[in-house]
């Protein structure tokens, strides 16, 4: 059994570490603590929905289709919502944020009835076995998938020159402005990647489950993930993300199903009292 | 008669009922190391946000190189021309001193931001380009040996070359500099204007710098303009304006 709940762990971990990677690319670029990073999911979803099963789309072009409009929603929100904000205090950008998760469950619930919707789609289904192991497919899908995300993102702020500056602009706004880096504009490109990250991790999950606005609670665990991995830290992000999953999966095996909240924020919670800044984040500046 | 590079006219600035620049006028010439001086709360650095775009001016014109750039955003006045360093270092502490340096040289690079992110073939070279010139800078400097360093490993007098050199990258017309030898001793303060003039000859660039110390000032510049209060009361040359009346009584006199 122990192998067993370790790979779900590490499966669902790998979902939540992504969708944490765009809630952290977002809070280090414009410091904005996103409450609606679970709602930026289940939009993930929901277009998914609307581009294979409502419009028919062939599944590559509605894999594309999703994307695009996640990354639009990410862009369309940093521009009416957080750019007119911008030096405004936290509290007052966390209630946006807050807002506009509410919002968005209700425009969702609007459009598309309340039942969750099924969502299917071409990947694999079946059950790879190795030994007592089982592995679902779709988790292995999902899982490489996120780790290759991950890995692409890093590359892109690790070695190429939009990805410098914005990480330069992160560490420092007026700095970024006098060496005539566009500030707004890298603003913006990150909160369409932190929309991407979190629709593919929505993607995902309502594959796994169901597409509904349930699916933000889910999504929301990304939270605990970045206090937990380290605000300020890119790789704190996917730790966390992984360690959320495994905490859950085990939580939810060798305890109960309705254990597993309890166990992660309360994981959270001897964080926050022992080690404030998170386990890969910086004492200095990352303090919660 | 050509047009100075930079031309402030009757500029003010005004922070609510607070009065930060008051009708202010100046130039700096092409080739120029200009100064900008006065005691604690004249408005030198406000003088600074203004030119650079971090504040928009209540009103006046800023002429840069012949254009109108008074309220543009700060980014379009340092891709116009203008690199300016901070009076308490504006460093990305997260970069590398390499890195840093790097940053400055994307502001012209003209393939945009897609190319940028899909690594086209001429956003490649343009990187290449750019690497090797904040190699050329890091030598210029002598740093080489520190470029993997993050800036907070440094010593706080060559943490201000790395943004210094930051600018040079920039390959801008116009650097200003915003007190560069603040917290030196007398022997990095020589250092540093000793650099500024083989910028200045090397390069061909212009500044614009606020310093404190005076003795420094006098030396380096080849124009003076000294602020009191919001206010213009001296411009010129650094012997006129060392026998200024006005300036010693507001200012030089006062240190003495």
């Amino acid at each position: 059994m122990f192998a067993q709940v370790l790979f779900s762990g590490f499966a669902l971990g790998s979902i939540y570490g992504l969708v944490a990677l765009g809630f952290a690319v977002v809070f280090k670029a414009t410091q904005v603590f996103n409450f609606a990073q679970g709602a930026l999911a289940v939009c993930g979803a929901y277009f998914a929905v609307t581009a294979i099963s409502i419009l028919g789309l062939p599944f590559p072009l509605a894999i594309l289709a999703m994307l695009a409009a996640s990354a639009l929603l990410g862009v369309i929100i940093h521009m009416t919502l957080i750019q007119p904000l911008s030096g405004r205090s936290m509290l007052a950008i966390i209630m946006v944020t807050i807002a506009l998760s509410i919002v968005i469950r209700a425009v969702i619930e609007i459009i598309y009835g309340p039942q969750g919707r099924v969502l299917s789609t071409p990947l694999p289904t079946g059950v790879f076995i190795v030994g007592d192991l089982r592995m679902p497919k779709l988790h292995l899908t999902a899982a490489a998938t996120s780790w290759v995300c991950m890995a692409a993102f890093g590359a892109f702020f690790r070695f190429t020159r939009v990805g410098l500056l914005m990480r330069a602009t992160a560490d420092r706004h007026e700095a970024a402005m006098a060496a005539g880096v566009n500030v707004n504009l890298m603003n913006r490109l990150a909160w369409a990647i932190g929309s991407v990250l979190a629709g593919i991790g929505g993607l995902f999950l309502g594959q796994l489950q169901i597409v509904s606005t349930e699916l933000e609670t889910i999504g929301l665990l990304a939270l605990p993930a970045v206090v937990i991995g380290g605000l300020q830290s890119i790789p704190g992000a996917i730790v966390g993300g992984l360690l959320v999953g495994m905490i859950e999966q085990f939580s939810s095996s060798y305890i109960s199903p309705k254990s597993t909240d309890i166990a992660i924020y309360g994981f959270l919670l001897l964080i926050l009292l022992f080690r404030p800044w998170g386990l890969l984040g910086d004492q200095e500046t990352g303090r919660v | 008669m050509t047009e100075p590079l930079l031309s402030v006219d009757s500029l003010d600035m005004r922070f609510g009922g607070i009065v930060a620049l008051d009708h202010i006028s100046l130039t700096a010439e092409k080739g120029a190391i200009t100064a900008l001086i006065g005691p604690n709360g004249a408005g030198k650095t406000t003088m600074f946000n203004c030119i650079t775009g971090m504040y928009r001016p209540t009103s006046g014109s800023i002429r840069f190189a012949g254009r109108e750039v008074a309220g543009r955003p700060a980014f379009e006045i340092a891709r116009a021309g203008v690199a300016r360093t901070f009076q308490n270092l504006a460093l990305f502490p997260g970069l590398t001193v390499f890195e840093n340096i790097l940053c400055g040289a994307y502001l012209k690079g003209s393939s945009g931001l897609l190319q940028g992110a899909l690594r086209s073939r001429r956003s490649r070279r343009e990187e290449h380009e750019a690497e090797a010139e904040a190699w050329d800078i890091l030598g210029f400097l002598g740093m080489e040996d520190l470029a993997a360093s993050k800036p907070a490993e440094l010593p706080y007098g060559q943490q201000k070359q790395v943004e210094f050199g930051r600018a040079l990258m920039q390959k801008s017309q116009l650097v200003l500099l915003d007190e560069p030898m603040a917290g030196m001793s007398a022997g990095e303060k020589k250092a540093m204007s000793d650099l500024i003039l083989r910028v200045r000859s090397d390069m061909g660039k212009s500044f614009l710098i606020v310093e404190h110390d005076i003795p420094v000032v006098m030396e380096l510049s080849d124009k003076i303009v000294v602020l009191n209060f919001g206010r213009k009361i001296a411009d010129g040359e650094p012997e006129a304006v060392r026998n200024d009346p006005k300036v010693i009584a507001a200012y030089i006199g006062g240190e003495d």
